[in-house]
Parts: structure tokens; C-alpha cells; sequence
């Protein structure tokens, strides 16, 4: 039992490139995809809050909260230090609708009120099947929120904008930079140190023992707050 | 001449490695000691609900009172309770009391329709993941700082300076209360 809780399963979907929805179920119209892709760009843009919906047939094995969590966290949803990000979560396989929240956004977004939310703008519709308008009002009500939290206007009529990453140099990816960074510390270490600074490395990297997982990824992070409703 | 120098070089060497050893000791434990306060927010954040819950309930189901009086009990032993076993122990109890409550209510359905109860039930049952996943963040932690105690050669160190191998937070997860949806 302790050792299942200590090492949750981490078959998680990954974000796809909108990075803002994932539809696994299908239950998205293509213009309410754009809509929230759309809304919750010009919300990051203003706030650094990060709004994501997923759409999933099951949750791997886990309840619904570890699922979500896991989710918030390993898709980093939200600012690293704001922990600001929201997941919305539906599920029709498993009958259940969920919304996460990051830890800094748990006074504006109490679980109660996660709770008022989904009775209100999302259950009606999702009970008559209709799962693209139950999630378009949810989604909107938490963005409402958000933004009047932080006091923004929303300008959400602004053209669709894709990806999430933030303008880098030259418009390369982070991940470009990364390899060619390691790649001259390389050529230097070996020039130079003969290699010592790589194994050096290596030694601290397999030193650590059971060092696993730590929380969160290289964005926001969560503590288990937020509310669920069957239906 | 050059020997020394070795020696001197080998000894530095060691001598780093045994401070770094020391300090990500302490660092570990300290992350323990970081997450276990998250533990004791979560569980203090639950108890606090419990007055709001009591006197919501009441209105509608005053005759309960052997329910009322063991959850006031649960509420006190929790904030009576020091280290990890003992809070552990009493929050086994609370949890116990509050799962018997939402039993009882469910005999009550106006109860279950009001508004300020559903609203509380709400922040019950996200108070309840927060605990769990504290809980589990805290287990993650202990488990990191107990192997490295426990680990050659850092034990030898750990076993000098007195850093202990830290107690895990388990729960018996079938009486956690059913307010998870």
C-alpha cells in the first residue's frame, strides 16, 4: 500500500503541441479547441496563469485527484513560482468531471466554488450529452475568474497564437540552446580537464540512490486542491 | 616532496566529498522537516472545518449527538498530538468520525441539498486530497533522506552527526471518509 502511493503509476498523457487542450475522448468541436487555445494564450500572456482542458477515456489506475495532480504537475500547468495553472478535466468514460488547481490560485478558485462551478455552467449540459457547451461554459467561468483576480481585460478576439513557449533568441527552441551549451562544455571538458568534469557528473548523477521523481516539473505545481462531480 | 602533495591533494579531495556528503544530509532533512509542516497545514485545515460542518449538520439532525461529541474528541486529540505517530493515530480517529458523519447525513436529504453543505463537503473532500497528497510528498521525502542515511558510506556519517532514518506517514486508506467523488 505505502509503496503503491510512493511510486504513482506515470503512464500520463503528454501535452500536445497547443499545449492548452487534449482531446483523447473527441468530445471537442475543432472551434471550441481554437477558443480555448485561444483564451487561455492571451490569459498566459497577461497573467502567467495557465488554463489546460484534457479530455481522457480513464486515469491509468489512479483516482481522479492523483491523476489530475500528476497531470498539473508533470505538465508544469501554471508559472513555476505562481503555481497558477487550472486543469479541467473530463471524463466520459469513467463519468467524471474534474478541476485541479494549482496552489496559488486556491483563494481565487476555492474548492468550493470549483464545486458551484460545475454544478452550475457544466453538469446541466454534460448530462444531456452536450459536452462541447458544458466545457466552453466551465472554461469560461473559470477564465472570468482568473482574470478578475489578477484584474486583466481579456482581449479575446486576438488571433490564434500556438505553442507556449515564450519568445526565445533567434526563435529556436530551449531545448537547442540546451544541447549546444553541453555540447562546448563538452568539447572544453575533454579538451582541457580530460574529461574529468563528465565523469564528475556521472558520479553525482549515480550517487543519489533513490533520489526520485521530485514535485513538479519546470512549471507550476499543485496540492491537491480543486473539486469533482459525477455525472 | 611530491608524495606529500598527493597525500595533501587526496585528503582535500575526501574532505570536500565528506562536507558535501554532510550538507545534502541536511538539506535532505530538511525537506522532510518542510514537507511534514505541509502535512500538519492540511490536517490543522481539515480540523478547522469540523465547527462549520458540526453546526451545519445540527440544523437539520440535532439528535446526533454522539457523533458531534466523538468528533469534538477526534478534533482535540488531533491538536494534542506531537510527532508522526501520534498525528497519525488521531487523525485515523477524525477521519473515522468524519466518514461515520456523511453516513448519517446521507438519512437527511434536505440536509444534502443545502447549499451550505454542499459547499463544505466540497472543501472536505479537497481538504482530504490535499492531506493525501501531502502525505505522499512527505513519504517521498523521508524515503529519499532515509536511503541516503542508510547508504554506504554517507551511513558512517549519518550515524556520527545522529541523523536518524525518519518515520513514514502511513494511513490505512480503506477508513479515509468517502467524500472523494
Amino acid at each position: 500500500m505505502l509503496w503503491s502511493t510512493l511510486h504513482p503509476v506515470l503512464a500520463i498523457p503528454q501535452p500536445t503541441s497547443s499545449f492548452y487542450v487534449r482531446d483523447d475522448e473527441g468530445l471537442l468541436s475543432p472551434e471550441t479547441e481554437d477558443t480555448i487555445v485561444r483564451i487561455s494564450v492571451e490569459l498566459a500572456r497577461q497573467t502567467k496563469a495557465q488554463v489546460v482542458v484534457l479530455t481522457t477515456p480513464d486515469f491509468e489506475g489512479m483516482d481522479s485527484s492523483e491523476y489530475t495532480l500528476s497531470v498539473l504537475r508533470d505538465w508544469g500547468i501554471g508559472d513555476p513560482t505562481l503555481n497558477n495553472g487550472v486543469l479541467i478535466l473530463l471524463s466520459l468514460g469513467e463519468g467524471l468531471s474534474r478541476i485541479e488547481v494549482g496552489y496559488g490560485l486556491e483563494g481565487a478558485l476555492p474548492d468550493s466554488l470549483l464545486g458551484r462551478i460545475q454544478d452550475d455552467y457544466m453538469l446541466p449540459y454534460y448530462n444531456d450529452g452536450d459536452f462541447d457547451e458544458g466545457m466552453i461554459n466551465g472554461y469560461m467561468a473559470i477564465v472570468e475568474r482568473i482574470a478578475s483576480e489578477y484584474e486583466v481585460t481579456l482581449n479575446t478576439t486576438a488571433p490564434v497564437v500556438y505553442g507556449t513557449q515564450p519568445e526565445t533568441l533567434f526563435g529556436w527552441p530551449e531545448w537547442v540552446w540546451i544541447v549546444i551549451i553541453v555540447g562546448i562544455v563538452l568539447v572544453l571538458d575533454l579538451r582541457f580537464l580530460n574529461g574529468n568534469l563528465l565523469s564528475l557528473v556521472f558520479r553525482i548523477a549515480f550517487s543519489g540512490g533513490g533520489r526520485s521523481g521530485g514535485f513538479g516539473g519546470f512549471g507550476g505545481s499543485g496540492g491537491g486542491g480543486g473539486a469533482s462531480r459525477r455525472f | 616532496m611530491k608524495k606529500w602533495l598527493i597525500g595533501l591533494g587526496v585528503l582535500f579531495v575526501v574532505g570536500m566529498m565528506l562536507v558535501s556528503d554532510y550538507n545534502n544530509l541536511v538539506s535532505s532533512e530538511e525537506g522532510v522537516r518542510g514537507q511534514w509542516s505541509q502535512v500538519e497545514t492540511q490536517l490543522q485545515r481539515r480540523a478547522d472545518l469540523i465547527p462549520n460542518l458540526v453546526e451545519t449538520v445540527k440544523a437539520y439532525a440535532a439528535q446526533e449527538e454522539a457523533i458531534f461529541t466523538a468528533l469534538a474528541e477526534a478534533r482535540a486529540k488531533l491538536a494534542g498530538a506531537n510527532g508522526v505517530e501520534e498525528t497519525q493515530e488521531a487523525n485515523a480517529e477524525l477521519s473515522d468520525a468524519i466518514g461515520r458523519l456523511l453516513v448519517i447525513v446521507e438519512n437527511y436529504p434536505e440536509l444534502k441539498s443545502n447549499v451550505n453543505f454542499l459547499a463544505l463537503q466540497d472543501e472536505l473532500a479537497g481538504t482530504e486530497n490535499r492531506i493525501a497528497t501531502a502525505r505522499r510528498d512527505y513519504n517521498l521525502a523521508v524515503q529519499n533522506f532515509n536511503t541516503r542515511v542508510r547508504s554506504f558510506p554517507t551511513s558512517l556519517l549519518a550515524g556520527i552527526f545522529g541523523f536518524d532514518p525518519q518515520p513514514y506517514f502511513e494511513t490505512d486508506e480503506t477508513d479515509a471518509p468517502n467524500v472523494n467523488f
